[in-house]
């Protein structure tokens, strides 16, 4: 994509050839930025106008975040925080492998092989279309503990989109590769290693940044109703006992921890897919 | 791309089988027809397992209600008033949040990609309360707004807000540079540029964000209900779930399926009509 003069977006950020549009564009953003808070902290701090007033305060909740001894109990200085911290990135990490490889497998499988499709299709047809949420309870009957029907409900929210970009990637690779690579004696192991997987790459690295997404969203809302420890449980118990500030840290560390979890992927997928060079200015 | 599996698995008829027309006219059939008659088969297997999962004890399955309770509680429950009002209910909070999204997210977008200043002083913002999933913020909704509807709406709206404006301002960004050159050059103001390059180039990705927000829009309306509502679907199914009816547990979870998949195809079709240009996808 080349940086289109008056009409920029996403990819032509601030990286463009000029150093001055990258210090303007810092400084727009911190601009941005400020004025968020500054809206926060004059509607519901300062003015407290209409229903802001319920709200946590900004300054409040920073203090409570910062504080080593927090009216709540949980800061940044405690262990409480990282105890439900490690909790939920615990599930996260855990959920989301196993659906990655086990999507990543049957995606590649049912885009290739014309049986597995055949047999996998109809059933993830038939559980797709039901949102993920809505597998809450029924998971919960079928799981034998709480923990597992969280970790059931973060892995199948990441499952089902994982193996449909997968397939959707292997489908979207020109057939005149696997004719080349037949006609030139590749192995089903070579046509795979050297034709599938590098094809299909970029579609399911688009996946599993959708996929985390998902999965911390899936994770947030089984932990509300069936958790008992982790970001999302305390978020709801925060709000349950009124301890406002404590819900505004938790909620921040869950941005937080949404916002590095797909940088890590970004940077992965960049990583992995060094060959695609430039030719989509470097947004993948 | 064909696999070798399929050369091998479904040869046509050889001389021997000529002799019986019959079973060469099932091979023929299951040939042409493969991914028709294998993912039949596939389904009748599994629900086969789902019905006599509790005689052969198959763990997970048998912990669910077999399919012929789960027609007996679709019966009760596609008759009673309650599921009506629920589905109802749901629906309005579904269009109410989706409109909004549509209606906030795409000049904001469309502002976002068009100018400079704009895109560089918001897209950090949204770039910090993006990754915060929208089901954190219910808490907060609920504390905000003054009625329990109000902060349902709020929540849908938020969680198709973020795909409406992501896709408007990539649709918008990828315009081909001289596609503005070639029209200012032949005398386009700002509202020709807006009318004729920029919407017509950004609505194929409003209208990916419309039908990716709506599957959002249901997960949220879910979550939403099942955790501060005491009305709609999400509530309902949190409602079987709770006093232990789990036929009907299904039966909700089958009808949300249903009601999302028909709302996507809605918006799939509007879409088609408001980008009449664009090949059939």
């Amino acid at each position: 994509m080349a940086a289109p003069t008056s009409l920029p977006g996403p990819g032509s950020g601030p990286a463009g050839a000029r150093p001055a549009a990258r210090w303007i564009a810092f400084f727009q953003a911190m601009l941005g930025i400020s004025i968020f808070f500054l809206s926060w902290f004059l509607l519901v701090d300062v003015f407290a106008v209409w229903r802001f007033a319920q709200l946590p305060k900004l300054s409040v909740s920073l203090r409570e975040m910062f504080s080593p001894d927090p009216t709540f109990g949980v800061s940044v200085f405690t262990k409480e925080y990282y105890d439900h911290l490690q909790a939920s990135a615990g599930r996260v990490v855990f959920a989301f492998l196993i659906a990655v490889s086990a999507g990543v497998v049957i995606g590649i499988l049912s885009g290739w092989n014309r049986w597995f499709r055949a047999v996998c299709q109809p059933l993830l047809e038939l559980a797709r279309p039901i949102p993920v949420l809505a597998w809450i309870p029924l998971v919960i009957l079928v799981m034998p503990s709480r923990e597992s029907a969280v970790i059931a409900l973060t892995f199948l929210a990441a499952f089902f989109i994982t193996i449909l970009n997968t397939m959707l990637g292997v489908r979207s690779i020109d057939e005149v590769y696997f004719r080349a690579a037949q006609s030139l004696g590749f192995s089903r192991w070579a046509i795979l290693r050297h034709v599938v997987i590098p094809g299909a790459l970029p579609f399911i690295f688009v996946g599993l940044q959708i996929a985390m997404a998902a999965c911390w969203f899936s994770l947030v809302a089984s932990e509300i109703v069936s958790g008992t420890a982790g970001l999302g449980y305390k978020v709801w118990e925060a709000y349950y006992y009124v301890q406002f500030e404590t819900m505004v840290i938790m909620i921040l560390t869950l941005g937080i921890c949404g916002y590095i979890s797909s940088a890590i992927i970004r940077r992965l997928g960049a990583y992995l897919m060094r060959w695609r060079g430039k030719t989509l200015g470097g947004v993948a | 791309m064909k696999s070798l599996a399929t050369a091998a698995s479904a040869p046509s008829a050889t001389p021997a089988e000529r002799g019986v027309p019959l079973s060469a006219g099932i091979r023929k059939y299951v040939h042409r027809h493969f991914d028709l008659v294998v993912g039949a088969a596939t389904l009748i297997a599994f629900f086969l397992a789902w019905q006599f999962a509790r005689p052969l004890g198959i763990p997970g399955l048998s912990a669910v209600e077999p399919p012929t309770k789960v027609v007996a509680a679709s019966w009760d429950l596609l008759s009673s008033a309650t599921f009506w009002t629920a589905c109802y209910k749901s629906v309005l909070r579904i269009l109410a949040g989706f409109a909004l999204a549509q209606i906030i997210g795409v000049p904001i977008g469309l502002m976002m990609a068009t100018n400079r200043m704009a895109f560089h002083t918001i897209f950090p913002v949204t770039e910090i309360l993006r990754p915060i999933p929208p089901v954190a913020w219910i808490p907060v909704a609920i504390i905000f707004w003054p009625t329990r509807e109000m902060s349902t709406v709020f929540i849908v709206f938020l969680g198709a807000f973020w795909i409406v404006l992501l896709n408007t301002i990539g649709g918008a960004s990828t315009i081909d540079e001289s596609y503005r050159r070639a029209a200012l050059s032949l005398g386009s103001n700002r509202w020709h540029l807006f009318r004729y390059i920029v919407l017509p180039a950004t609505m194929p990705s409003i209208v990916t964000g419309m039908v990716v927000g709506m599957g959002i829009s249901w997960e949220m309306v879910v979550a939403a209900e099942m955790i501060a509502s005491d009305t709609g679907l999400g509530y309902l199914l949190w409602q079987s779930f709770e006093i232990n009816a789990g036929a009907q547990v299904i039966v909700c979870m089958l009808a949300i399926g249903i009601a999302g998949f028909v709302s996507s195809a809605l918006i799939g079709r509007v879409g088609r009509l408001l980008t009449p240009w664009q090949g059939r996808r």
